[in-house]
């Protein structure tokens, strides 16, 4: 009941986001547009990202004696000089001293301690604790990018394979063709053997009705023959005979006399 | 200037009768890393380190009944006791952790949960657990009676504990340093050698009171269970 009140209020938000989404658009980059590069491919981070001119400091800022940062000392350097900040230091502290503002009490005497503690401890133990720190981000890092190298190389291949499957498909076109032309001459084969054997077969025919003529005409002369020959024998009389026979040698012996 | 030797115990910086020390409360929030960058930082390493090595300790404590993510309460309760003590041992930072309305708040607070739920909850356990296994009947009525006093102290220990550590320890560092005020110079390097053994010291106190707090907190609370 006494958060009820509180709680009706809560629609009261989404007016409130107004402003808040207004000044957050002014901030937020714009989205990019461009294709990143692929790292695995080219080595160079894309160059296309926005960014807000913030960038990761890779070592802190550079510091004199320990804690005073070199800005101050650069920001007075064209009035006093390189040993102005230092001489404005002592100085400091020789007023605060003399006059007694800062007392040296009991927490002067542990302030040196500790300063002493903290001096070792930083320059003793600090570069080997740096170096371990430094190492596992390190690892931790490589993780990271190892990740996304290994999604790279991932994508690549997958790219990689997409065009072998096309270059396979293209090939599968020459092998239609090499088809086709293979059925072509198997069909042109059948085609030409089909011929003959219809050659042969008319050939066949037209050689029986030549051999029937010839074996015709053979007939027909043979018997022509016989019937001639069977005539003239018939033909032939005895008083024919003599007289032929008389004829012959009257011819021998006007031949026999000549030579 | 100091009247008298606790008065370094005492909140004293004020503005309009406002004290101001214990402000130093929350110095320890300082400390905690930034993450920016996703890519971490030596200080962020250092830190998870740290809570990791923590966290193990503390999930193998609470048993594998335990819910997930309940040694968070334990390890920021080190972080805070830690910074508290260790960053007391610096000049002119008051130690909150050497008063007891702020140890006994966090012991008092912690402890009262745990067994409130662990009676409202868990009765019969609870009473069990006062009794270890074996003992003979004739001791029964003994060990309830001071297992009850030693679980009813509790709180009182755990705070007086860390109280008391982080008083003497100051007290033994501002004891000794205040001599250094009347002391000539070539004597002066044997005190500061002196102190910076007992600033030691007191460093791996600190620590190890942070420890010893959040490690019983987090037995109790396994008790319970």
């Amino acid at each position: 009941m006494i958060f009820s009140p509180i709680l009706k209020l809560g629609y009261l938000k989404q007016y409130l986001k107004q402003p808040f989404v207004l000044t957050c658009t002014k901030i937020c980059p714009p989205i990019s547009t461009t294709k990143p590069v692929c790292p695995g491919s080219s080595g160079k981070p894309p160059s296309s990202t926005p960014s807000l001119g913030l960038k990761r400091a890779v070592k802190p800022g550079k510091v004199r004696m320990g804690f005073i940062p070199d800005e101050w000392f650069l920001f007075f350097y064209s009035k006093t000089g390189v040993t102005g900040p230092y001489v404005f230091g002592l100085v400091l502290t020789n007023y605060l001293f003399s006059k007694e503002i800062y007392v040296m009490e009991h927490e002067y005497y542990v302030g040196l301690s500790i300063f002493t503690m903290l001096y070792y401890a930083s320059t003793r133990l600090g570069p080997g604790l740096g170096r371990s720190l430094d190492k596992s981000i390190d690892e931790h890092v490589e993780t990271l990018e190892k990740a996304r190298r290994d999604e790279a190389c991932v994508y690549e291949n997958a790219i990689k394979d997409a065009k072998d499957a096309q270059w396979r498909a293209e090939g599968q076109k020459l092998l239609m063709d090499a088809k086709k032309e293979n059925i072509a001459m198997q069909l042109e084969a059948i085609y030409r053997e089909r011929f003959m054997q219809v050659f042969h077969a008319v050939k066949g025919r037209l050689d029986y009705q030549v051999k029937l003529q010839r074996s015709m005409n053979r007939i027909h002369q043979k018997w022509m023959i016989n019937w001639i020959l069977q005539n003239v024998k018939k033909s032939i009389t005895p008083d024919f005979e003599k007289a032929v026979l008389n004829k012959a040698i009257q011819d021998i012996a006007a031949i026999s006399s000549k030579t | 200037m100091m009247n008298n030797l606790f008065s370094i115990f005492d909140p004293s910086t004020n503005i309009f009768n406002l004290p101001l020390n214990w402000i130093s409360t929350f110095i320890g929030l300082m400390f905690i890393p930034y993450s920016f960058w996703f890519i971490p930082n030596r200080h962020f390493m250092l830190w998870n380190f740290i809570s990791n090595k923590l966290h193990n300790e503390f999930k193998t404590l609470l048993g594998p009944n335990s819910t997930s993510g309940s040694t968070f309460i334990f390890i920021s309760l080190f972080f805070f006791i830690f910074f508290n003590n260790f960053l007391g041992l610096f000049p002119y930072i008051f130690t909150s952790t050497s008063h007891l309305n702020i140890s006994l708040s966090l012991s008092l607070t912690l402890w009262l949960s745990f067994m409130l739920y662990g009676w409202i909850n868990n009765t019969q356990h609870m009473f069990i657990h006062m009794i270890p296994q074996g003992t003979p009947m004739v001791l029964m009525p003994f060990m309830v009676l001071i297992e009850t006093i030693s679980n009813i102290i509790r709180p009182g220990t755990l705070a007086v504990r860390l109280t008391a550590n982080m008083i003497a320890g100051h007290l033994l560092i501002t004891l000794l340093s205040s001599t250094g005020i009347n002391m000539p110079n070539y004597l002066l390097i044997i005190l500061i050698f002196i102190q910076i053994l007992l600033l030691i010291l007191e460093s791996a106190v600190s620590i190890i009171q942070a420890y010893v707090i959040t490690i019983l907190s987090t037995l109790y609370s396994s008790e319970t269970n």
